[in-house]
């Protein structure tokens, strides 16, 4: 916990010095709802959907806010070790007495807390400014939001290894990212994707977590939302003992071939 | 300052060579960087690893530390296999650099090193008095609260070696500690280096490049080249080494002067000979300061050129050791203890 704390502390007043940076972030969150409740109205008459275009609000807003979450997990281990490879500190926090998948989990809690920080604010506005999701649970939304960053985690995991290996170049993040949105369920529901995309799609984490957390936000008990869960729980005891192989792996043949301080 | 700290034995390691486009499915060729490695460094002294640029210093210090994995062989630091042990090893040993990159400029120097002591899991309570008994040692107290991007490159380097001995280690390794230092500042930062990171108990390891650090910091010396120790000894020795040769430059007029003449010349270690300037021969000659060379040869230079224009002693230092080693022109008395 104190090592965790140790990162939050670094990383809050490493973005508190960029001072610009924090407004902006405050403001484009901001934005980023206004822009998703007049813009949903809009697609929602595109699709078709225009009677329940409330409905649809809701299915955006979860889908991003929730998504957001999801590939925070994808992206902040790969990203925390390239920014310490760029930033030239790697090398001295690899000296401290911490194992290194230890480590690159402790730089990642910054991230988590500050997408968990954008998904309260988007929560609280839809409750409190929309009148979206009263009903809410939030233990089911747990139990989905748990092994869902898990899963995601454990992909990022393969990409922090490929950061390790080639630096630059990651094909893990990006293109996984994408497949999952665009299969996922994030601003279009998974039942309107052409047929053939319906079969993928379950072996796509985020449906699952989307499913589940869409079902936790309009009040579903976790028994109902059981199947994703379950699914979800599924791909992470496979995904998280392979990608902790892959990344101990990548950890030896950069220290057999002198390149894990490279950048 | 007799136990072994440090011991290095056989140890080898070799990386990979870097391939363009054009190489990519030919095989890969490996580059060897360390051959055959063995040393051992005493509890309190101040160890200095030497050598040219790329002769495997910087390499052999990240074994050590545990970046690197050797190829075979093995090393010991404080009793531990650093392969093995690595994170019993890290708690024990601080490391220095050069590289300014290595804090977080947006941060004072005061927070980069909670930061670390957190990484070395020192207790909160006595994380702010050790902070602020390093920054009083290495004279950063006024500047503890400015960004670091403000440091100079002094204050930089003396702010990592603050960092180095957070956590009161018993083992300091230094790579190329005065790098981007002017001549005051790496005075000044070798002054810090005897005063306050080497107080009799700690062993401090440096790396360097120049002969003249080593020579100013450290008790005993292994001069590295192509990844091999090529001389171990103390300042002393290395001094003795090279005190027992001497080299005169000479400028003499035309005539029947050969190099094979005066080799031939007891005591002479070696002769230099340039005839390129019409009508003058300069000649470099290497002798055994014990012999009596030079009367010899300067009769031999009466009888055979029309004049000595010009004689010159020149001392060797324990740089020109370092140049003979490295361009393999060791000299005589050299060539018996070069390993």
């Amino acid at each position: 916990m104190t090592l965790a704390w140790a990162f939050i502390r670094r990383d809050w007043l490493r973005l508190a010095s960029y001072r610009l940076l924090v407004i902006w972030q405050a403001l484009g969150l901001t934005v980023f709802i206004a822009a998703i409740y007049f813009a949903a109205g809009f697609v929602a008459t595109a699709v078709g959907m225009a009677t329940h275009s409330s409905d649809y609000v809701q299915f955006v807003l979860a889908g991003i806010a929730f998504t957001d979450v999801y590939l925070t997990g994808l992206k902040a281990f790969p990203n925390a070790l390239r920014d310490a490879q760029l930033a030239g500190t790697l090398e001295p926090m690899l000296l401290a007495p911490i194992r290194l998948p230890q480590l690159v989990a402790a730089s990642s809690v910054f991230v988590f807390v500050q997408s968990l920080f954008r998904l309260s604010i988007v929560v609280t506005l839809a409750v409190t400014v929309f009148g979206y999701w009263h009903q809410a649970n939030l233990l089911t939304a747990v139990l989905v939001l748990i092994p869902g960053c898990l899963t995601f985690a454990a992909v990022g995991l393969v990409s922090a290894a490929c950061v390790v290996l080639f630096k630059q170049g990651d094909p893990i993040a990006g293109a996984y990212g994408f497949v999952s949105s665009m299969l996922g369920g994030t601003v279009v529901p998974v039942s309107v994707l052409p047929g053939w995309m319906h079969p993928l799609s379950q072996f796509v984490p985020l449906t699952h977590a989307l499913n589940g957390t869409r079902l936790a936000m309009s009040g579903a008990s976790p028994l109902k939302a059981l199947t994703s869960i379950a699914a979800l729980w599924a791909m992470t005891l496979v995904l998280l003992p392979i990608a902790l192989a892959v990344f101990s792996a990548a950890l030896r043949r950069a220290k057999k071939e002198g390149t894990l301080v490279q950048y | 300052m007799t136990q072994p700290v440090i011991e290095v034995r056989g140890l080898q390691k070799s990386f990979r060579r870097p391939k363009g486009w054009k190489e990519m499915l030919k095989p890969t060729n490996r580059k060897v960087v360390l051959a055959d490695v063995d040393l051992v460094v005493r509890r309190g002294e101040i160890f200095g690893l030497l050598g040219p640029n790329g002769a495997g210093k910087t390499t052999l210090v990240k074994i050590l530390c545990g970046l690197v994995a050797p190829d075979s062989g093995q090393a010991l630091v404080a009793g531990r296999d650093v392969a093995s042990q690595g994170l019993d090893v890290r708690r024990r040993i601080g490391v220095v650099y050069a590289d300014e990159r290595s804090f977080y400029w947006r941060l004072s120097v005061r927070e980069n090193l909670r930061f670390y002591a957190r990484l070395y899991k020192l207790k909160s309570g006595a994380t702010e008095a050790r902070i602020d008994e390093l920054l009083r040692m290495f004279d950063l107290t006024e500047a503890a609260d400015v960004r670091m991007h403000a440091f100079s490159s002094g204050m930089k380097q003396r702010a990592a070696i603050a960092r180095g001995l957070l956590h009161d280690p018993e083992i300091v390794f230094m790579d190329e500690p005065s790098r981007s230092l002017d001549p005051v500042g790496t005075e000044d930062l070798h002054r810090v280096i005897r005063e306050r990171v080497a107080d009799g108990r700690r062993t401090v390891m440096i790396a360097t490049h120049l002969m003249h650090e080593a020579e100013a910091l450290c008790h005993r010396l292994t001069l590295i080249n192509h990844g091999k120790t090529v001389l171990t000894g103390t300042v002393e020795e290395f001094r003795s080494w090279v005190d027992s040769e001497i080299v005169y430059r000479l400028v003499v007029g035309g005539g029947d002067v050969r190099p094979e003449g005066l080799a031939a010349i007891p005591g002479m270690l070696g002769v230099s000979f340039d005839s390129a300037r019409p009508g003058a021969i300069s000649l470099e000659l290497r002798m055994s300061r014990s012999a009596t060379a030079l009367p010899t040869a300067i009769r031999y230079l009466v009888e055979h050129s029309s004049d000595i224009r010009s004689c010159a002693k020149e001392e060797i230092g324990l740089d020109e050791v370092f140049r003979m080693v490295v361009r393999g022109q060791a000299p005589r008395q050299l060539e018996a203890v070069v390993q």
